[in-house]
């Protein structure tokens, strides 16, 4: 009976931690989502400063959130993510407006992704 | 390198505690769940060490989550029948008075081959000398033979026991220079027994390789060899 106490404490303990990842997850995809939109419509109107200024809150938000997702995303996603961001404040300073705005859809896009393969659905099940 | 020394050594503690939980049965009585369960769990295992972009925790849960559902299930299969039949299956004859049931023996897909392995494995080797041949739920044949094969056991020819056959078997009290002191213990002998020992064969436990004993006080002692540590 111990150990099917300790069987049922193990369950209870990787779903409830299970549910907190997914939580996390979704507030840190909506977060930076947001901080990337914001500075992709800021390029959008040549505001290369302001889109700067956005691109290394990103940065710095990002490598925050980052050290909790590597414990259970797969690191080569977030290495993806790692890499993209480190170059979009060099570009928004210099102007390149084409560059940046892919580079931002390629975040978003990586970043939905992440969050899509985590979310329970019988998509991501199958 | 030094991820993957620590990746591993987690996952091997994590092992260990893993089938501690699982119980305590041998590889070759697991029953078809607890196979499978154990051969995921080694695969599992090896992809947060070989692939270090795999979070650690992604071989973590599902050896846990494998292990807490087949002790649960082998808990729900002790308490219910169906459960248990559902789970392991039920042992089928395949062998009945020394005719073979071949409907049986196609349904398990058990073939000839392997049913004589069986029986030569068992000292049988005329499928006439079999009564009942089983095959457990683990895939173990267990053999029930007529009256004039069954290996003769002491009742059959009568035989009377002495005092001393119905003791214990030996208890090994000294093991390669460490003194066991649960088996010491078990032994139930006087608490001088031990010294009194020593002193008569002039050794001490360290110069002692192995020591056994029963509970009358009778005892086989082999000295270390000269030049072992």
């Amino acid at each position: 009976m111990n150990r099917v106490r300790v069987s049922i404490t193990i369950l209870i303990t990787v779903m409830l931690l299970s549910i907190l990842g997914l939580w996390y997850l979704h507030n840190t995809q909506q977060e930076m989502t947001q901080l990337l939109t914001q500075a992709y419509a800021a390029a959008e109107v040549d505001d290369y400063d302001g889109a700067e200024q956005l691109a290394e809150e990103f940065d710095r938000t990002w490598h925050r959130h980052e050290q909790y997702l590597i414990l259970y995303i797969r690191h080569h996603q977030i290495d993806e993510i790692t890499s993209t961001s480190a170059r979009l404040a060099p570009l928004a300073a210099n102007g390149e407006e084409g560059e940046f705005l892919a580079e931002c859809k390629k975040i978003l896009a990586t970043l939905e992704h992440i969050y899509e393969s985590e979310k329970f659905s019988i998509k991501s099940v199958l | 390198m030094t991820i993957v020394f620590f990746r591993t050594l987690v996952l091997y503690l994590l092992i260990v505690i893993a089938l501690r939980i699982m119980g305590k049965r041998q590889l070759g009585e697991l029953q078809p769940s607890e196979f499978v369960v154990t051969i995921l769990i080694s695969n599992i295992a090896t992809l947060p060490i070989e692939d270090t972009n795999i979070p650690l925790i992604g071989g973590v849960v599902p050896i846990l989550v494998l292990v807490s559902l087949e002790v649960l299930t082998s808990a729900l299969a002790l308490k219910n029948y169906k459960v248990r039949r559902l789970v392991s299956g039920r042992p089928r004859i395949i062998i009945r008075d020394g005719v073979i049931d071949q409907k049986e023996m196609e349904k398990l897909r058990f073939s000839i081959d392997d049913l004589m392995e069986e029986l030569r494995s068992n000292s049988i080797f005329d499928v006439k000398e079999v009564s009942f041949a089983i095959v457990e739920t683990t895939g173990k044949v267990s053999i029930y033979q007529p009256f004039d094969n069954r290996p003769a056991t002491a009742s059959m020819v009568g035989a009377q026991p002495s005092p001393t056959d119905n003791l214990p078997p030996p208890s090994v009290i000294v093991s390669d220079g460490v003194l066991v002191d649960e088996a010491l213990h078990d032994l139930q002998v006087k608490k001088d027994w031990l010294p009194k020992l020593l002193k008569k064969e002039k050794c001490e436990v360290k110069d002692i390789f192995l020591l056994t004993a029963q509970n009358d006080g009778s005892y086989n002692l082999i000295r270390r060899e000269k030049g072992r540590s």
